[in-house]
Protein backbone atom coordinates (compact mmCIF):
# COMPACT_ATOMS: atom_id res chain seq x y z
CA UNK A 1 0.00 0.00 0.00
CA UNK A 2 1.09 3.60 -0.55
CA UNK A 3 1.04 5.50 2.75
CA UNK A 4 1.19 9.31 2.95
CA UNK A 5 2.52 11.30 5.91
CA UNK A 6 1.69 14.99 5.49
CA UNK A 7 3.24 17.70 7.65
CA UNK A 8 0.81 18.82 10.35
CA UNK A 9 -0.72 22.24 9.65
CA UNK A 10 -2.40 23.10 12.95
CA UNK A 11 -0.88 26.07 14.77
CA UNK A 12 2.14 25.01 16.87
CA UNK A 13 1.54 21.31 16.19
CA UNK A 14 4.98 19.75 15.99
CA UNK A 15 4.11 16.08 16.16
CA UNK A 16 4.18 13.78 13.12
CA UNK A 17 2.22 10.57 12.58
CA UNK A 18 5.17 8.24 11.92
CA UNK A 19 8.75 8.17 13.22
CA UNK A 20 11.61 6.89 11.05
CA UNK A 21 11.41 3.68 13.11
CA UNK A 22 7.76 3.34 12.12
CA UNK A 23 8.60 3.97 8.47
CA UNK A 24 11.20 1.23 8.60
CA UNK A 25 8.59 -1.28 9.76
CA UNK A 26 6.12 -0.22 7.07
CA UNK A 27 8.76 -0.39 4.35
CA UNK A 28 9.95 -3.80 5.55
CA UNK A 29 6.35 -5.00 5.29
CA UNK A 30 6.46 -4.04 1.63
CA UNK A 31 4.75 -0.66 1.66
CA UNK A 32 5.73 2.63 0.06
CA UNK A 33 5.83 5.63 2.43
CA UNK A 34 5.60 9.22 1.15
CA UNK A 35 6.69 11.79 3.77
CA UNK A 36 6.07 15.47 3.10
CA UNK A 37 9.33 17.39 3.32
CA UNK A 38 9.98 18.67 6.85
CA UNK A 39 7.11 16.70 8.38
CA UNK A 40 9.31 15.30 11.16
CA UNK A 41 11.42 18.35 11.91
CA UNK A 42 9.30 19.55 14.83
CA UNK A 43 9.73 16.17 16.50
CA UNK A 44 13.46 16.03 15.83
CA UNK A 45 13.48 13.89 12.66
CA UNK A 46 15.21 15.08 9.48
CA UNK A 47 14.26 14.20 5.91
CA UNK A 48 17.54 12.28 5.70
CA UNK A 49 16.52 10.03 8.61
CA UNK A 50 13.32 9.12 6.79
CA UNK A 51 15.14 8.53 3.50
CA UNK A 52 17.67 6.30 5.29
CA UNK A 53 14.89 3.88 6.27
CA UNK A 54 13.29 3.80 2.85
CA UNK A 55 10.78 6.68 2.79
CA UNK A 56 10.34 8.90 -0.21
CA UNK A 57 10.33 12.63 0.60
CA UNK A 58 7.70 14.52 -1.40
CA UNK A 59 7.76 18.32 -1.82
CA UNK A 60 4.06 19.16 -1.42
CA UNK A 61 1.25 18.22 0.94
CA UNK A 62 -0.83 17.18 -2.09
CA UNK A 63 1.75 14.51 -2.94
CA UNK A 64 1.47 12.90 0.49
CA UNK A 65 -2.34 13.19 0.42
CA UNK A 66 -2.45 11.35 -2.92
CA UNK A 67 -1.58 8.08 -1.13
CA UNK A 68 -4.11 5.29 -0.51
CA UNK A 69 -3.82 5.67 3.27
CA UNK A 70 -3.00 8.99 4.91
CA UNK A 71 -1.79 8.93 8.51
CA UNK A 72 -1.81 12.12 10.56
CA UNK A 73 -1.94 13.43 14.11
CA UNK A 74 -4.63 16.13 14.10
CA UNK A 75 -7.90 16.25 12.19
CA UNK A 76 -7.86 17.76 8.67
CA UNK A 77 -8.27 21.55 8.71
CA UNK A 78 -10.48 23.36 6.13
CA UNK A 79 -7.42 24.07 3.94
CA UNK A 80 -6.91 20.29 3.72
CA UNK A 81 -10.51 19.40 2.77
CA UNK A 82 -9.57 19.59 -0.93
CA UNK A 83 -7.45 16.46 -0.44
CA UNK A 84 -10.37 14.39 0.85
CA UNK A 85 -11.65 12.08 -1.85
CA UNK A 86 -13.65 8.89 -2.35
CA UNK A 87 -11.74 5.78 -1.35
CA UNK A 88 -9.19 7.59 0.80
CA UNK A 89 -8.36 5.85 4.07
CA UNK A 90 -7.60 8.45 6.76
CA UNK A 91 -6.14 7.32 10.10
CA UNK A 92 -5.72 10.15 12.64
CA UNK A 93 -7.30 11.87 15.66
CA UNK A 94 -10.65 13.15 14.37
CA UNK A 95 -12.77 14.23 17.38
CA UNK A 96 -15.78 14.46 15.06
CA UNK A 97 -18.32 15.07 17.82
CA UNK A 98 -16.77 18.53 18.10
CA UNK A 99 -16.37 19.06 14.32
CA UNK A 100 -19.63 19.14 12.37
CA UNK A 101 -18.17 20.64 9.17
CA UNK A 102 -15.44 18.01 8.98
CA UNK A 103 -17.99 15.25 9.61
CA UNK A 104 -20.03 16.39 6.61
CA UNK A 105 -16.91 16.69 4.44
CA UNK A 106 -15.81 13.13 5.27
CA UNK A 107 -19.29 11.80 4.49
CA UNK A 108 -19.86 13.76 1.29
CA UNK A 109 -16.41 12.96 -0.02
CA UNK A 110 -16.80 9.28 0.93
CA UNK A 111 -13.63 9.08 2.98
CA UNK A 112 -13.10 6.14 5.33
CA UNK A 113 -12.10 7.89 8.53
CA UNK A 114 -10.66 5.86 11.39
CA UNK A 115 -10.25 7.93 14.54
CA UNK A 116 -7.40 7.16 16.93
CA UNK A 117 -9.49 8.27 19.89
CA UNK A 118 -12.31 5.80 19.30
CA UNK A 119 -10.19 2.70 18.69
CA UNK A 120 -11.32 0.69 21.71
CA UNK A 121 -10.21 -2.59 23.25
CA UNK A 122 -12.75 -5.11 24.48
CA UNK A 123 -12.11 -4.01 28.08
CA UNK A 124 -13.24 -0.48 27.19
CA UNK A 125 -9.81 1.15 27.22
CA UNK A 126 -8.63 3.44 24.44
CA UNK A 127 -5.13 2.34 23.37
CA UNK A 128 -4.49 5.28 21.04
CA UNK A 129 -5.64 7.92 23.51
CA UNK A 130 -3.68 6.41 26.41
CA UNK A 131 -0.17 7.46 25.28
CA UNK A 132 -1.14 11.14 25.12
CA UNK A 133 -2.81 10.85 28.53
CA UNK A 134 0.43 9.39 29.84
CA UNK A 135 2.28 12.43 28.51
CA UNK A 136 -0.29 14.88 29.89
CA UNK A 137 -0.23 13.24 33.33
CA UNK A 138 3.52 13.58 33.64
CA UNK A 139 3.50 17.10 32.22
CA UNK A 140 0.85 18.18 34.72
CA UNK A 141 3.25 17.57 37.61
CA UNK A 142 6.05 19.31 35.75
CA UNK A 143 4.06 22.46 34.92
CA UNK A 144 2.50 22.50 38.38
CA UNK A 145 6.00 22.49 39.88
CA UNK A 146 7.13 25.21 37.47
CA UNK A 147 4.27 27.59 38.23
CA UNK A 148 4.66 27.11 42.00
CA UNK A 149 7.97 28.96 41.67
CA UNK A 150 7.79 32.51 43.05
CA UNK A 151 9.47 33.82 39.92
CA UNK A 152 6.55 32.43 37.92
CA UNK A 153 3.90 33.98 40.16
CA UNK A 154 3.50 30.94 42.39
CA UNK A 155 3.59 30.28 46.10
CA UNK A 156 7.37 29.80 46.07
CA UNK A 157 7.55 26.16 47.10
CA UNK A 158 9.82 23.49 45.68
CA UNK A 159 7.43 20.65 44.89
CA UNK A 160 9.60 17.98 46.50
CA UNK A 161 10.90 20.05 49.41
CA UNK A 162 14.39 19.41 50.79
CA UNK A 163 15.57 17.45 53.85
CA UNK A 164 13.99 19.17 56.86
CA UNK A 165 11.47 21.20 54.84
CA UNK A 166 8.07 19.87 53.88
CA UNK A 167 7.29 19.40 50.20
CA UNK A 168 4.27 20.94 48.53
CA UNK A 169 0.90 19.22 48.78
CA UNK A 170 -0.46 17.75 45.58
CA UNK A 171 -4.11 16.89 45.05
CA UNK A 172 -4.99 14.57 42.17
CA UNK A 173 -8.60 14.36 41.00
CA UNK A 174 -9.68 11.31 39.04
CA UNK A 175 -8.62 7.72 38.61
CA UNK A 176 -7.89 7.38 34.92
CA UNK A 177 -4.70 7.19 32.90
CA UNK A 178 -3.72 10.83 33.44
CA UNK A 179 -4.17 10.62 37.20
CA UNK A 180 -2.48 7.26 37.61
CA UNK A 181 0.60 8.28 35.67
CA UNK A 182 0.98 11.34 37.81
CA UNK A 183 1.53 8.98 40.70
CA UNK A 184 4.59 7.57 39.04
CA UNK A 185 6.24 10.91 39.61
CA UNK A 186 7.92 10.33 42.93
CA UNK A 187 9.88 12.53 45.18
CA UNK A 188 11.17 11.76 48.65
CA UNK A 189 8.43 12.35 51.17
CA UNK A 190 6.24 14.25 48.69
CA UNK A 191 2.68 14.41 49.90
CA UNK A 192 -0.07 13.25 47.60
CA UNK A 193 -3.76 13.59 48.26
CA UNK A 194 -5.69 11.62 45.72
CA UNK A 195 -9.43 11.67 45.19
CA UNK A 196 -10.75 9.20 42.70
CA UNK A 197 -14.12 7.66 41.94
CA UNK A 198 -13.46 4.15 43.17
CA UNK A 199 -11.31 3.27 46.16
CA UNK A 200 -9.35 0.67 44.28
CA UNK A 201 -5.59 0.45 44.61
CA UNK A 202 -3.71 1.01 41.39
CA UNK A 203 -1.05 -1.47 40.48
CA UNK A 204 1.68 1.07 40.02
CA UNK A 205 5.07 1.60 41.58
CA UNK A 206 5.25 4.50 44.01
CA UNK A 207 1.51 4.77 44.12
CA UNK A 208 -0.48 6.78 46.57
CA UNK A 209 -1.19 4.54 49.48
CA UNK A 210 -4.41 6.35 50.42
CA UNK A 211 -7.89 5.46 49.34
CA UNK A 212 -10.59 7.79 48.11
CA UNK A 213 -11.06 10.73 50.46
CA UNK A 214 -7.98 9.77 52.39
CA UNK A 215 -4.45 10.73 51.65
CA UNK A 216 -1.23 8.89 51.36
CA UNK A 217 2.41 9.58 50.78
CA UNK A 218 4.51 8.82 47.78
CA UNK A 219 6.71 5.90 48.60
CA UNK A 220 10.42 6.36 48.48
CA UNK A 221 11.65 4.94 45.17
CA UNK A 222 13.86 1.88 45.45
CA UNK A 223 17.52 2.70 45.03
CA UNK B 1 -11.46 13.15 34.08
CA UNK B 2 -12.62 11.47 30.88
CA UNK B 3 -16.17 10.35 30.49
CA UNK B 4 -16.39 8.90 27.00
CA UNK B 5 -18.31 11.12 24.61
CA UNK B 6 -19.43 13.57 27.30
CA UNK B 7 -18.26 16.78 28.90
CA UNK B 8 -16.03 16.49 31.94
CA UNK B 9 -17.81 16.96 35.28
CA UNK B 10 -17.10 20.24 37.09
CA UNK B 11 -15.44 18.80 40.17
CA UNK B 12 -14.10 22.00 41.69
CA UNK B 13 -16.30 25.06 42.19
CA UNK B 14 -15.24 28.70 42.11
CA UNK B 15 -16.05 28.82 45.82
CA UNK B 16 -13.58 26.00 46.61
CA UNK B 17 -10.88 27.76 44.62
CA UNK B 18 -11.46 30.85 46.77
CA UNK B 19 -10.27 28.87 49.79
CA UNK B 20 -6.90 27.98 48.22
CA UNK B 21 -3.66 29.71 49.14
CA UNK B 22 -2.62 32.57 46.81
CA UNK B 23 0.00 31.30 44.38
CA UNK B 24 -1.34 27.75 44.37
CA UNK B 25 -1.52 26.10 40.97
CA UNK B 26 -4.35 24.25 39.20
CA UNK B 27 -3.57 22.14 36.12
CA UNK B 28 -6.66 21.11 34.13
CA UNK B 29 -5.92 18.09 31.96
CA UNK B 30 -9.58 17.80 30.86
CA UNK B 31 -9.74 21.06 28.89
CA UNK B 32 -10.55 19.23 25.64
CA UNK B 33 -13.69 17.89 27.31
CA UNK B 34 -14.67 21.26 28.77
CA UNK B 35 -12.50 21.22 31.88
CA UNK B 36 -13.08 19.94 35.41
CA UNK B 37 -12.80 23.27 37.27
CA UNK B 38 -15.69 25.73 37.23
CA UNK B 39 -13.22 28.54 36.48
CA UNK B 40 -11.50 26.81 33.52
CA UNK B 41 -11.22 28.28 30.06
CA UNK B 42 -8.91 26.86 27.41
CA UNK B 43 -5.46 28.45 27.03
CA UNK B 44 -2.57 27.96 24.60
CA UNK B 45 1.15 27.24 24.86
CA UNK B 46 1.76 30.89 23.86
CA UNK B 47 -0.32 32.17 26.77
CA UNK B 48 -0.78 29.21 29.10
CA UNK B 49 -1.99 30.64 32.42
CA UNK B 50 -4.50 33.00 34.02
CA UNK B 51 -5.39 33.90 37.61
CA UNK B 52 -8.67 33.47 39.45
CA UNK B 53 -8.64 34.59 43.11
CA UNK B 54 -4.80 34.62 42.92
CA UNK B 55 -4.77 30.91 42.04
CA UNK B 56 -2.77 30.11 38.90
CA UNK B 57 -4.76 28.17 36.30
CA UNK B 58 -2.87 26.21 33.62
CA UNK B 59 -5.47 25.05 31.07
CA UNK B 60 -3.59 24.33 27.84
CA UNK B 61 -5.77 22.25 25.54
CA UNK B 62 -2.95 20.36 23.85
CA UNK B 63 -0.34 19.65 26.50
CA UNK B 64 1.47 16.82 24.63
CA UNK B 65 2.14 19.28 21.77
CA UNK B 66 4.78 20.95 23.95
CA UNK B 67 6.93 17.82 24.03
CA UNK B 68 6.67 16.54 20.44
CA UNK B 69 9.93 14.64 20.57
CA UNK B 70 8.42 12.39 23.26
CA UNK B 71 4.78 12.59 22.16
CA UNK B 72 5.44 11.59 18.56
CA UNK B 73 7.33 8.49 19.65
CA UNK B 74 4.68 7.58 22.24
CA UNK B 75 1.89 8.05 19.72
CA UNK B 76 3.54 6.06 16.94
CA UNK B 77 4.46 3.25 19.33
CA UNK B 78 0.73 2.85 19.91
CA UNK B 79 -0.55 3.50 16.37
CA UNK B 80 2.02 1.51 14.37
CA UNK B 81 0.53 -1.97 14.88
CA UNK B 82 -2.82 -0.66 13.60
CA UNK B 83 -1.18 1.14 10.67
CA UNK B 84 0.57 -2.08 9.73
CA UNK B 85 -2.64 -4.04 9.96
CA UNK B 86 -4.51 -1.55 7.76
CA UNK B 87 -1.68 -1.45 5.21
CA UNK B 88 -1.13 -5.22 5.15
CA UNK B 89 -4.76 -6.27 4.95
CA UNK B 90 -6.50 -3.23 3.49
CA UNK B 91 -9.16 -1.31 5.43
CA UNK B 92 -12.08 -3.66 4.83
CA UNK B 93 -10.34 -6.88 5.83
CA UNK B 94 -8.55 -5.20 8.73
CA UNK B 95 -11.69 -3.83 10.39
CA UNK B 96 -13.49 -7.12 9.79
CA UNK B 97 -10.71 -9.03 11.48
CA UNK B 98 -10.07 -6.65 14.38
CA UNK B 99 -13.00 -5.41 16.49
CA UNK B 100 -10.69 -2.96 18.26
CA UNK B 101 -9.89 -1.23 14.99
CA UNK B 102 -13.52 -1.48 13.85
CA UNK B 103 -14.50 0.71 16.83
CA UNK B 104 -12.30 3.41 15.34
CA UNK B 105 -14.24 3.63 12.09
CA UNK B 106 -16.24 6.87 12.25
CA UNK B 107 -17.05 7.19 8.55
CA UNK B 108 -16.98 4.41 5.94
CA UNK B 109 -17.35 5.24 2.24
CA UNK B 110 -19.98 7.91 2.84
CA UNK B 111 -21.76 6.25 5.77
CA UNK B 112 -21.74 7.43 9.39
CA UNK B 113 -20.66 4.43 11.42
CA UNK B 114 -20.09 5.90 14.89
CA UNK B 115 -23.25 6.19 17.02
CA UNK B 116 -22.18 9.10 19.27
CA UNK B 117 -21.27 11.30 16.28
CA UNK B 118 -24.46 10.34 14.42
CA UNK B 119 -26.45 11.34 17.49
CA UNK B 120 -24.54 14.61 17.96
CA UNK B 121 -25.46 15.84 14.47
CA UNK B 122 -28.75 14.01 13.83
CA UNK B 123 -27.22 11.84 11.10
CA UNK B 124 -28.31 8.40 10.03
CA UNK B 125 -26.23 5.74 11.78
CA UNK B 126 -25.20 2.64 9.84
CA UNK B 127 -23.49 -0.15 11.78
CA UNK B 128 -20.16 -0.99 10.21
CA UNK B 129 -21.12 -4.65 10.22
CA UNK B 130 -23.81 -3.84 7.64
CA UNK B 131 -21.15 -2.47 5.28
CA UNK B 132 -18.18 -4.82 5.46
Amino acid sequence: MIIGVPKETKDRENRVAVTPGGVRELVEAGHQVLVETGAGVGSGFTNQQYVAVGAQIVPEAADAWAAEMVVKVKEPLPAEYEYLRAGLLLFTYLHLAAAEDLTHELLQREVTGIAYETVELSNGTLPLLTPMSEVAGRMAVQVGAYYMMKTNGGIGKLIGGVPGVLPASVLILGGGVVASTRQRWRWDGGQCHHLRPRPRPLALPGRCTGRAHQYGQFQRPPH
Amino acid sequence: MLIKGARAPKLVTHEMIGTMQPGSVLVDVAVDQGGCFETTHATTHSNPIFLVDDVIHYCVANMPGAVPNTSTRALNNATLPYMLKLANMGAEAAVKADPTLAKGVNTYRGAMTYPAVAEAFGLEYTPLTALV
